[in-house]
């Protein structure tokens, strides 16, 4: 085993820095509609540097990186306080694959470069209000009309449905199927007429996801990625595309927020105390295990991308990382807090943005499988017990 | 990077486990009939031979010249089957030797003509592994130091009844180390040893959880069961990946060896424990009795993080240390 990076994956790193430091735009992401220009203006800048679809194939206009330079790439981002892909995230990192894999000629060729030049913002189609852990019992519907798909139900939690092109959208196109059977996978404009956005305001303030309602869209059937009827197949294509790259991004996000924490603590003192935090046991001690955590969240991510560098196939690591990241990323706003008390509630603080990302981590262990779907994914596949559902 | 065991090391790792299943099956610690010194005996007389004791010794004094992640390799199976505690004393030993430029006594600690006991400054005057043991391993926090044996007393009735005990009192010191390295290294050998009691807490769960069944289906298909077991998973995962960056880190001198090597600790002794409580309740009643080897893996756990340090002086030392390299 080692920790040593080759001398070509040391180049690489020092490439990817000078880069991020003279690129990476020093002011915060705006929120609301201005985020979407900042985003794109990002992606443009990605595109220009020749940094667009890192985990992309070449063929694709991607960066085709080896694995290890992937990690490289996003964990100097991290540390750069580079953006994140924001509203091109189900773009870059789900539909764009989605099509690598199981589009047809016609469909590449339509989205590919609009994706990694920032031009395409794609949303994403998947849950319903009766579906969400239980995305398979999904009721929205398509009827297939000559060329045409006819679609009529409803979304819930589409992130940046306002802002999207495009959907990626999953819909019951056989009439009494039942759970993944009859599902149809379609390529949907969000300026067809017949499509209503109603966006819904987080805990956090923001209004970034909506309800999407469909009244008798007619979308090509030229727009079925994969088969009509075998839409789970083609949901599940990209399952592992990213193969664990994306959790290093999070992971050395939280290692410097901690630091970052840390040295809050040596600073500030507890709320109705005088010495710094650090000098009290409880609060010292507390951050003290979360770096321990930390250097053990970093260790897996190390130890799975050696794993699948090595040839293994990605399985259900994916959920132990998303449960360990998802816990200790609340463990870490929640230490912040405790630490700051009332400090949090004045608006003019630095300390509002440990508000800001605690409740975003609320939301991070709800979206892309709970907790608990985690722990269920793990029971299956890792533990191979007998299935609760 | 390559943060995982290489194919020859899945092989060694593989075949420890095998030979440590049919020769140190759990119920061979199962009370009555146990009879502990005549149990360390025979395994010793078992991993002598096979080379365990030198696992990442220089061949010139009769070890196999593995590094650090194989010898870690190595605990976290022996772990696992709560192999005698000789084994962790003698290969420290000759370590100890070696770095004390002693090459013949080093030598005699993996050949098994000497064999050491092991006690830290977490429990002063008294000794474990004592059984047949020749000399005294110490290690405090940043020395590691061997005296010969000498009985202090009536031997102690242990806690942990798979390890022999005994009062020891001070002996002339034969040869001492003193700085961090060895002793990280044998808080990364406890450290093994506590993941592999993890890992062993998870699995015993996992099959029991799958044979068991109430209410007319196995136990391991209901949630509030089958989300405990998924989390001692992810505990025995998370040390086993911590325990590889810390046994590199210590090996290649990083400047956050320290960190890295107490993290593992930390961590692998919350691990163990929360696996072995969990894993009690999961056998329900049978869980909570000597007929089950849960009770002894917690009693190991309970001796290994004793005689390792406790937690919070742990992370006072993590808290102290400078941030992971990135």
């Amino acid at each position: 085993m080692d920790l040593n990076w080759t001398p070509e994956d040391s180049r690489f790193r020092e490439r990817v820095r000078d880069w991020l430091a003279g690129h990476v735009p020093p002011e915060a992401r705006p929120s609301g509609t201005e985020a979407v220009a900042f985003d794109r203006a990002w992606q443009r800048e990605l595109m220009a540097g020749g940094w667009a679809g890192i985990s992309w194939p070449k063929e694709y206009g991607g960066q085709g990186l080896s694995l290890t330079q992937q990690m490289i790439w996003f964990e100097e981002n991290a540390k750069a306080g580079a953006p994140s892909a924001g509203v091109f995230f189900v773009a870059q990192m789900h539909a764009g694959p989605t099509l690598i894999v199981m589009g047809s000629d016609a469909q590449k060729a339509k989205h590919l470069n609009g994706i990694l030049g920032g031009d395409e913002i794609w949303c994403q189609g998947f849950s319903e209000p009766g579906s969400g852990s239980d995305l398979a019992s999904l009721r929205t519907k398509g009827v297939v009309d000559g060329d045409e798909i006819v679609v009529s139900g409803q979304k819930i939690w589409t992130s940046y449905a306002d802002a999207a092109d495009y959907q990626e959208l999953l819909i019951r196109t056989e009439p009494g199927s039942e759970r993944h059977k009859g599902l149809t996978w379609i390529i949907c404009d969000m300026k067809t007429p017949g499509i209503t956005v109603h966006p819904i305001r987080k805990l956090t303030g923001h209004a970034e996801f909506a309800s999407v309602f469909y009244d008798e869209v007619r979308i090509p059937v030229s727009n079925v990625v994969g088969e009509i009827g075998q839409g789970w197949t083609t949901a599940m294509a990209t399952l592992g595309f990213e193969r664990g790259t994306a959790f290093t991004s999070e992971m050395v996000h939280l290692v410097l927020r901690l630091e970052e924490l840390i040295d809050y603590a040596k600073a500030n003192p507890l709320p109705g105390a005088s010495r710094p935090a650090w000098s009290d046991d409880e609060c010292r001690r507390t951050l003290a295990r979360l770096r321990a955590d930390l250097a053990a969240l970093r260790a897996m991510n190390y130890s799975n991308l050696s794993r699948y560098a090595g040839g293994a196939a990605p399985g259900a690591e994916g959920s132990l990382m998303k449960l360990f990241t998802n816990q200790l990323a609340q463990r870490i706003e929640r230490a912040a807090i405790d630490m700051m008390g009332d400090r949090l509630l004045d608006p003019n603080t630095d300390e509002q943005s440990w508000l800001a990302s605690y409740y975003r981590n609320l939301v991070q262990a709800i979206g892309g499988g709970t907790t608990d779907i985690q722990r269920e994914i793990i029971a299956d596949r890792v533990l191979g017990l007998p299935r609760s559902r | 990077m390559l943060l995982a065991p290489d194919e020859g090391q899945t092989e060694i790792a593989t075949a420890v486990a095998d030979i440590l299943l049919s020769e140190a099956p759990f119920d061979r610690l199962y009370l009555p009939d146990l009879d502990i010194i005549a149990d360390e005996q025979r395994l010793m007389d078992l991993a002598i031979p096979m080379g365990w004791l030198g696992m990442a010794a220089p061949e010139s004094i009769g070890g196999s010249a593995g590094d650090l992640t194989d010898e870690c390799l190595l605990f976290m199976k022996l772990g696992e089957r709560i192999a005698p505690l000789g084994i962790t004393a003698g290969a420290l030993a000759a370590h100890a030797a070696l770095a004390a430029g002693d090459e013949a006594l080093a030598a005699a600690f993996i050949t098994g003509d000497a064999r050491a006991a092991l006690t830290t400054s977490a429990r002063p005057g008294r000794a474990f592994a004592t059984a047949g043991a020749t000399h005294l391993l110490v290690v405090e926090e940043n020395r590691i130091s061997l005296s010969l044996l000498v009985a202090g007393g009536d031997d102690i009735v242990a806690l942990d009844a798979s390890s022999s005990t005994a009062a020891v009192s001070s002996a002339d010191t034969l040869l001492q180390v003193d700085g961090p390295e060895l002793v990280l290294r044998f808080a990364l050998l406890v450290a093994s040893q506590l993941q592999g009691l993890a890992q062993t807490g998870r699995s015993e769960s996992n099959e029991y959880a799958k044979a068991r069944e109430q209410f007319g289906r196995p136990i391991g298909s209901f949630q509030a069961v089958r989300h405990r077991i998924a989390d001692m998973e992810l505990r025995a995962r998370q040390v086993e990946a911590q325990i590889y960056f810390a046994a590199v880190a210590l090996r290649d001198g990083r400047a956050d060896a320290e960190l890295q090597t107490l993290s593992a600790l930390l961590l692998a002794g919350d691990a163990a424990m929360a696996n072995a409580e969990i894993n009690i309740h999961n056998h329900g009643a049978i869980g909570t009795t000597t007929e089950n080897i849960g009770h002894l893996l917690l009693k190991r756990t309970i001796l290994l993080t004793g005689l390792a340090g406790g937690a919070n002086q742990l992370k006072d030392r993590i808290a102290a240390c400078a941030p992971a390299i990135m």
